[in-house]
């Protein structure tokens, strides 16, 4: 396709955040219009506008539990286009300091450029196509992480599970049972606030709201819930993990968010019952901070700092997840029960 | 054994929990967790100003100690925290640390656990902020200025 829509404009815009902008705009043209969606995340509306439909199986799938009626004011907003569909390239940067933030992902290819505001970002592919499932179970990781620690809310490599009254933070590092403990609870009481990535609020009453319906597994693990493997959106992707999205099928299993009664950090024993014992809260600082530091950018001390006041505020356990994972809910509704205030 | 230590800043980054301090090297991805008695060490160098005399001098005093003998068993983990390049030594103004809380009955050699998973997570899918040094390679755009 040709960048048949797009005249250069008269002269360049003088941010990269206003260049990427106007190729989005041109990008849009020569798509044949912006498709819009609209989603709540953490009580802030955010609006998604593609070029043409080509980025929105990319951006969309994993919010489908968060869309909201558009026309409501956006306190977010993402325009995103991908040069294979539309013809517009990438624009050069702009060579003075202007206040915008640039995130590039060489790994999967994305560019996230935010405005000033923290409140805009433009998302840039090459081709929508190639976006690996990982950043389809995960999508606009830098923009929400960056946009939401300007609001006060913390963007946490970490499970949740709960009710509406009350949930748990679950951390471990990558392959302790975060997904595992996450995903036993689908058709549970326990309603699933994500199984890798979700915002916390932290003060007198911790929060977590949730970012994404989807569940990544390593095929291992998926044999512990042959009732999902039905479900992998991504069975012939060599060197991917296998990835689930959770609604419409498990959309009752799915919450928005809940108040924080604790934490857990699971550890898989694979015999026994599943049981929990509390835990001072270093070990959990270990297992979420680092892990939360380096997926994401333009984090450090203050990070650090937020997520240590976080579960300083929360009572911590240890879940040695056991035989069955059909024992997991319960044994997370006792701590529960034993956080209750 | 008398230079001031200080933390390897802004580069090492570190927060204690319920007694138990979690640092972070954010030039290597390698992270670490610290036993209550190597914590509070680390608390004091954290605050400034300790040397190792000091330190080991407070730690004495905590246990009912000989300061010989608690030397012995700290310096390995002043070596270890310098090799790990967590510290620095610094040409500062020297305090005393604060009285040490005694972390268990008896005087044990302080622990630093080491932790390397996070690279491969860096490895798999790093994350840069960019300018024009590191934009993404690109073709040229109509829109693109005139060489």
């Amino acid at each position: 396709m040709t960048d048949g829509g797009a005249t250069p404009p008269a002269s360049l815009p003088e941010t990269t955040f206003d260049r990427m902008t106007d190729a989005f705009r041109r990008a849009a043209r020569a798509a044949g219009g912006e498709e819009e969606r609209a989603f709540v995340i953490g009580g802030q509306q955010l609006v998604l506008r593609t070029a043409g439909p080509a980025m929105l199986p990319v951006l969309a799938p994993a919010l489908a539990h968060l869309v909201a009626a558009p026309g409501e004011p956006a306190g977010l907003e993402v325009f995103a286009w991908d040069s294979a569909s539309t013809g517009v390239e990438l624009p050069a940067p702009a060579s003075t300091e202007d206040g915008d933030r640039h995130v590039w992902q060489p790994g999967v290819g994305i560019l996230t450029v935010l405005d000033d505001s923290r409140r805009r970002a433009v998302v840039w592919v090459a081709s929508a196509a190639d976006v690996p499932s990982n950043e389809v179970a995960a999508p606009l990781r830098s923009f929400l992480h960056l946009a939401f620690y300007e609001l006060g809310a913390q963007f946490v490599h970490a499970a949740a599970v709960g009710r509406a009254d009350g949930g748990l933070l679950v951390v471990g590092r990558s392959g302790a049972g975060k997904s595992t403990t996450a995903l036993a609870c689908l058709g549970s009481p326990l309603g699933v606030a994500g199984d890798d990535y979700v915002l916390a609020t932290d003060g007198p009453e911790p929060r977590v709201h949730s970012l994404y319906s989807s569940a990544k597994l390593e095929p291992h693990q998926l044999r512990r819930f042959p009732h999902l493997s039905g479900a992998v959106v991504n069975p012939d992707a060599a060197g991917e993990k296998p990835m689930i999205l959770l609604c419409p099928r498990w959309a009752g299993s799915v919450s928005a968010g809940f108040p924080l009664r604790g934490a857990v950090t699971p550890r898989v024993v694979g015999r026994g019952p599943t049981r929990a014992r509390r835990v001072g809260g270093a070990a959990l600082l270990a297992a979420l901070a680092p892990s939360t530091i380096f997926q994401l950018p333009g984090t450090g001390r203050h990070t650090l700092a937020r997520i240590g006041s976080l579960l300083r505020h929360l009572p911590c356990w240890e879940l040695e997840l056991g035989e069955n994972v059909s024992d997991i809910p319960l044994a997370l509704e006792r701590v529960l029960e034993e956080a209750r205030p | 054994m008398d230079s001031v230590l200080a933390v390897r800043s802004p580069q090492v980054i570190s927060e204690i929990l319920d007694g138990e301090a979690v640092i972070i090297d954010l030039e290597t991805g390698t992270y670490y967790s610290l036993d209550p008695i190597a914590s509070s060490i680390w608390d004091a160098i954290a605050a400034g100003g300790s040397t190792a005399t000091g330190i080991v001098e407070g730690i004495a005093a905590a246990y009912g100690k000989g300061v010989p003998e608690v030397e012995a068993a700290l310096t390995p983990f002043f070596s270890r925290l310098a090799a790990e390049r967590l510290v620095v030594t610094v040409s500062g103004s020297r305090a005393a640390p604060g009285p040490f809380p005694k972390a268990s009955a008896n005087l044990t050699e302080p622990t630093l656990s080491r932790f390397d998973d996070i690279q491969d997570l860096l490895l798999l899918d790093p994350i840069h902020e960019v300018e024009e040094a590191g934009w993404p390679a690109r073709k040229p755009d109509p829109g693109d200025e005139p060489a």
